[in-house]
């Protein structure tokens, strides 16, 4: 009786480990499985973020350089109209000096100064109302941005050969590169400069 | 059909035993033994970066612990960033327990029991930045394993002003007036080895190194990288003795107790049976950690042709900007040298009248000059060629790394499975070596 109990245990036994270890095995390979997955997923999405910085380069960059030039233009074109106005104010200077008396040269004086006082009004209320915004701080304030601009697509691009490190040490990695094996997860490729030319240092130059 | 049940229930508890004594706690240390030695290799492969040079992925940086609000730690109220303290309680008990005697009979006795409880304890981190001679990183220690250093330990009585300042006012069940303040932390600056995944910040364009659930490690500690290596060993070491010990050990001990002859061949399986569990599991170790550093070096060495690319698109633009700049100053100063001129000739009484305002410019445009933008391109110059130069410091420090592990025994029999092989140094061209000739006067 004793015996045929000691069987009976022992048979559950057997059972169990041969439920048991096969439905670990399923649920570790399942686990490596999505493992996988995650990070496949995880490099596509850090390739695409080096996309999202390239495209934010390629909408910003241009316009803040088109909102420096501007800025340069408008900051030459007042000076020029100050200093137009100037002449035309010194030529009526010298024309109502020529003829004083003379109505007509001294109305065109009258003219010129208030055109000139209102474009010197208009050059120092750009300054004033800007204090620190002259196009030198325009032009450093472009520099920091492409500089900073740079910063985050490199990282971003660390990011990625982060990401795809991560996922090709995992496919190769055993008992990972059996599942890896199995479903087709294909290396992954780091990134890589297109054109040797472009390892080069660039020269700087101001000739 | 009760002693049957009874029976079946022995059973099972032995085959419960036998499971844990001869299965769970052997497998248990191989594994605790195993995953020392990947720790200990994962910290020896991964090179030092300096915090300038610190790329997206697992990095180890050393330096001293900054903040510009410090915390302050609890006991010993100094400035830290990190701290965590236990306040413990003696008591001491008479328990009267029963046990049965050789003769079979029930006997009770009496014994003093003594013992600690832990009456109040806490810890505290701060977000806080590793400095070294390059500059700053910043590190959220939230989710780390810190190993902090021991700043403070005293036991002290009821009489103390310590006992009740810092600990609860109630105390213990038979507490016997004994309190123990222990206080480990991070002192500000503080040396410390920090490994861990770093990722972008999002306050500003930096790095910062964080918890990251798929990173490997990540590791604040005021020891150094060798005394972390060599306590790595030393766990090594020590599960595996453990482990064989207590593999070899069980039947012994069970054999012992039970008064029957030693099984010398089921401690000698016993023994196998561990040695070949821990050798599968530390050949995998192995395997595993070559195959993950063979990968890095390869990251290592793409992430130079990262800051490669980024010299290429950023540094020209900057040029472009500088010189830009130049043109639109120099024409500007022309109109402006025209107007200072003009507003120092007499030129007529009425004109005279403006002469105010256009000497108001010089104050409107006192510092026209493109100095800033070439200071800063000649900046952003420098950091650049760092960046590049670290990348490129860290590739080759990562790459001596790699040809110890393909040269040494016995991690070169596994280089052929791996297909991993020595890897050439960084190497500069012929006409970089020369020395440079600065010239500044054009011939």
């Amino acid at each position: 009786m004793n015996l045929i109990l000691a069987q009976v245990e022992s048979l559950w036994i057997i059972l169990v480990i041969l439920i048991i270890v096969p439905l670990v095995i399923i649920f570790y390979a399942i686990a490596i499985y999505n493992g996988l997955v995650a990070l496949r997923n995880g490099y596509e999405n850090a390739y695409s973020q080096i996309d999202v910085q390239l495209t934010r380069r390629y909408d910003l960059i241009p316009n803040l350089v088109e909102t420096a030039k501007g800025y340069m233009k408008h900051e030459k074109e007042t000076l020029s109209a100050v200093i137009e106005a100037r002449n035309q104010a010194v030529t009526a200077g010298q024309s109502a000096a020529a003829a004083p008396g003379d109505p007509q040269a001294m109305q065109s004086l009258m003219g010129a100064e208030a055109a000139l006082t209102g474009t010197l009004g208009k050059l120092f209320a750009l300054s004033e109302a800007y204090p620190d915004l002259k196009a030198n701080e325009n032009m450093l304030s472009l520099q920091d941005e492409l500089t900073s601009t740079e910063d985050k697509v490199s990282y971003s691009r660390e990011a990625f050969n982060n990401a795809v490190t991560r996922y090709n040490i995992k496919r190769e990695s055993f008992p990972d590169s059996v599942i890896a094996g199995m479903y087709k997860f294909g290396p992954a490729e780091l990134f890589e400069i297109e054109s040797p030319k472009q390892r080069e240092a660039p020269k700087v130059s101001f000739s | 059909m009760w002693s049957a049940t009874i029976l079946a229930n022995n059973d099972l508890l032995l085959v419960a035993a036998w499971v844990v004594g001869a299965i769970a706690l052997p497998v248990l240390f191989a594994e605790l033994s195993v995953r020392a030695r990947r720790k200990q290799r994962l910290i020896d492969d991964v090179p030092t970066c300096k915090t300038a040079g610190v790329f997206i992925g697992l990095v180890e940086v050393k330096g001293t612990a900054e903040s510009e609000r410090p915390l302050t730690s609890f006991l010993t109220e100094q400035e830290c960033v990190h701290y965590s303290y236990t306040v413990s309680e003696e008591w001491r008990r008479t328990v009267t327990e029963t046990y049965t005697d050789s003769k079979g009979e029930t006997q009770t006795r009496t014994k003093i029991e003594t013992g600690w409880d832990t009456v109040a304890h806490d810890s505290e981190s701060t977000t806080f930045y590793l400095q070294d001679d390059t500059g700053l990183l910043q590190i959220q220690p939230t989710g780390a394993e810190i190993d902090g250093a021991q700043i403070f330990s005293r036991t002290c009585t009821r009489s103390d002003p310590l006992y009740y300042d810092k600990g609860p006012a109630s105390s213990v069940l038979d507490s016997t007036g004994n309190r123990r303040f222990v206080e480990s932390g991070i002192p500000l600056h503080c040396q410390i080895y920090v490994v861990g995944a770093s990722r972008l910040r999002q306050d500003v364009v930096a790095p910062e190194i964080a918890e990251d659930r798929q990173a490997p490690m990540f590791l604040i500690s005021v020891k150094s990288e060798e005394q972390k290596s060599r306590g790595y060993q030393f766990h090594f070491w020590g599960w595996f003795m453990a482990g064989l010990v207590i593999s070899v050990g069980a039947p012994i001990c069970y054999a012992v107790m039970e008064e029957r002859p030693i099984p010398w061949l089921i401690c000698l399986l016993g023994g196998l049976i561990f040695s070949s569990y821990w050798s599968a599991r530390w050949v995998v170790m192995v395997y595993n950690n070559l195959l993950a550093l063979k990968n890095r070096v390869e990251q290592a060495w793409k992430n130079v042709d990262v800051q490669l690319k980024r010299r290429y698109d950023l540094i020209p633009r900057l040029v472009e900007v500088v010189q830009g700049y130049k043109q639109h100053e120099a024409e500007l100063h022309e109109h402006l040298v025209l107007l200072r001129n003009e507003s120092q000739i007499a030129i007529g009484d009425a004109a005279t009248a403006c002469t105010p305002t256009v000497m108001a410019l010089k104050e409107a445009y006192p510092d026209l000059e493109a100095n800033t933008l070439f200071q800063n391109l000649q900046d952003e110059l420098t950091r650049t060629e760092q960046k590049i130069a670290l990348a490129r410091g860290f590739y080759n420090d990562i790459v001596e790394q790699n040809n110890e592990r393909v040269q040494r025994i016995p991690d070169r029999f596994f280089c052929s499975l791996v297909r991993m092989g020595r890897r050439k140094y960084y190497e500069a061209q012929n006409f970089e070596r020369a020395p440079i000739k600065v010239e500044l006067v054009n011939p």
